[in-house]
């Protein structure tokens, strides 16, 4: 369940609701796959990102144009911190009732999907927060470093070395499950 | 700075490729999209049919359809510790809550209620909704004192089998015994409950 704690002020008629449904549409899905790279099954992502995007209508006067995934990617985080209080840590395990509850409604999947993607997702929750975030938003979202840069408010250059160092890791620990699971 | 090439493009393990492939070819489903859209107000079509389909022998709760949204003292019984009624005019909101996993939040001036998670129990048999609110409701509910106007803006029904997730998370406290629970005294949710999403826009 999400938590709804949202100001009084509104997501009414007033807001533009061309601009709701463009920042929607052009974002939900980067904002959902952020979910879903940072641990949270799949239906925790659609009512996270739900909630993102109810906060995003509330704020639609107040996000600059060109900001807008900067502006998601905050709340984004915030929702996920909350989420992680609620659940010790995010299951990523590869088990057949975890398969079966998560992925279950997306049939169109075929299995090596699903089972690619919980190996990405086991190796990702490896990861460090800092380092997942940039790998993810790198590698998945195809974001330039420029643009985690001024996302995350690092420098350029911190991006750039925990880019490496997630990659060198991430590398290491698809190594390690592929060696596990050819290990009779 | 340059800008150091993707690993999906760059790496020579097929492994990782598929990992990231995949990975970067999610895609939420429709139905999270047009929930979104529709929770804010700008979504086309209304997904009434959850409710509805579950329901059967009720009325069907339609977009636009009118009603009361209202907090109500009730007992406190486990972790239901307050209820509230949707009725609808002409028409009716199935179901008696067995399991608390209800969230009522201010969004916005209009959309006052975008409910949470809510598991109907006895379908077919009931004529108006009993919603448990969960703790973090009850505030809202004791300062909302009055019968607000409110119109269906969007009822969504998962109908999805409950997960390990549902049932981790949205056990009622220890001693609260549901209607349904085929182990008396273990707090439990029936595992192929429904879930509903109601949403709710004030009218005034």
């Amino acid at each position: 369940m999400t938590e709804l704690a949202l100001p009084l002020d509104a997501c009414d008629s007033a807001a533009p609701p061309l601009s709701a449904e463009r920042l929607i549409h052009e974002h939900f899905g980067f904002v959902w796959r952020l979910f879903r790279r940072l641990g949270l099954p799949r239906a925790d992502a659609d009512d996270a990102t739900q909630q993102v995007f109810l906060i995003g209508c509330t704020k639609l006067d107040r996000i600059q144009s060109g900001s807008e995934r900067s502006f998601l990617y905050g709340c984004a985080l915030n929702h996920f911190a909350k989420w992680r209080t609620r659940v010790s840590r995010p299951e990523v395990g590869l088990d057949a009732a975890n398969l079966v509850s998560d992925e279950a409604p997306d049939m169109e999947h075929d299995l090596d999907q699903r089972r690619a993607r919980q190996l990405l997702d086991r190796a990702l929750a490896e990861l460090s927060d800092d380092l997942r975030t940039i790998f993810v938003l790198y590698e998945l979202e195809e974001l330039s470093s420029f643009e985690i840069a001024n996302l995350l408010e690092l420098p350029r250059g911190t991006v750039a070395s925990r880019l490496r160092r997630a990659r060198d890791e991430f590398e290491r620990l698809v190594g390690r499950a592929k060696l596990q699971r050819n290990t009779p | 700075m340059k800008e150091p090439a993707r690993l999906i493009d760059a790496s020579t393990d097929p492994e990782l490729v598929r990992l990231l492939r995949a990975g970067r070819n999610e895609t939420p489903g429709d139905h999270a999209l047009r929930r979104t859209l529709q929770a804010v107000g700008v979504g086309g079509g209304v997904a009434a049919s959850g409710l509805a389909a579950a329901a059967q022998s009720a009325t069907a709760v339609t977009n636009g359809a009118a009603a009361t949204l209202s907090a109500s003292a009730a007992s406190s019984s486990g972790g239901l510790v307050a209820s509230t009624t949707v009725t609808a005019t002409g028409a009716a909101v199935t179901g008696a809550a067995s399991s608390g996993a209800v969230s009522v939040g201010t969004v916005g001036a209009k959309l006052i209620a975008a409910t949470g998670i809510a598991k109907w129990a006895g379908l077919g048999a009931l004529t108006a909704a009993s919603v448990a609110f969960v703790p973090d409701a009850v505030e809202w509910a004791r300062n909302t004192n009055q019968a607000i106007p409110v119109q269906v803006v969007a009822v969504e029904g998962a109908q999805r089998p409950a997960t390990r997730e549902d049932t981790s998370r949205k056990l009622p406290t220890r001693g609260t015994k549901l209607e349904h629970d085929p182990h008396a005294g273990e707090p439990t949710v029936a595992p192929t409950s429904e879930q509903n999403r109601v949403y709710l826009r004030r009218t005034q």
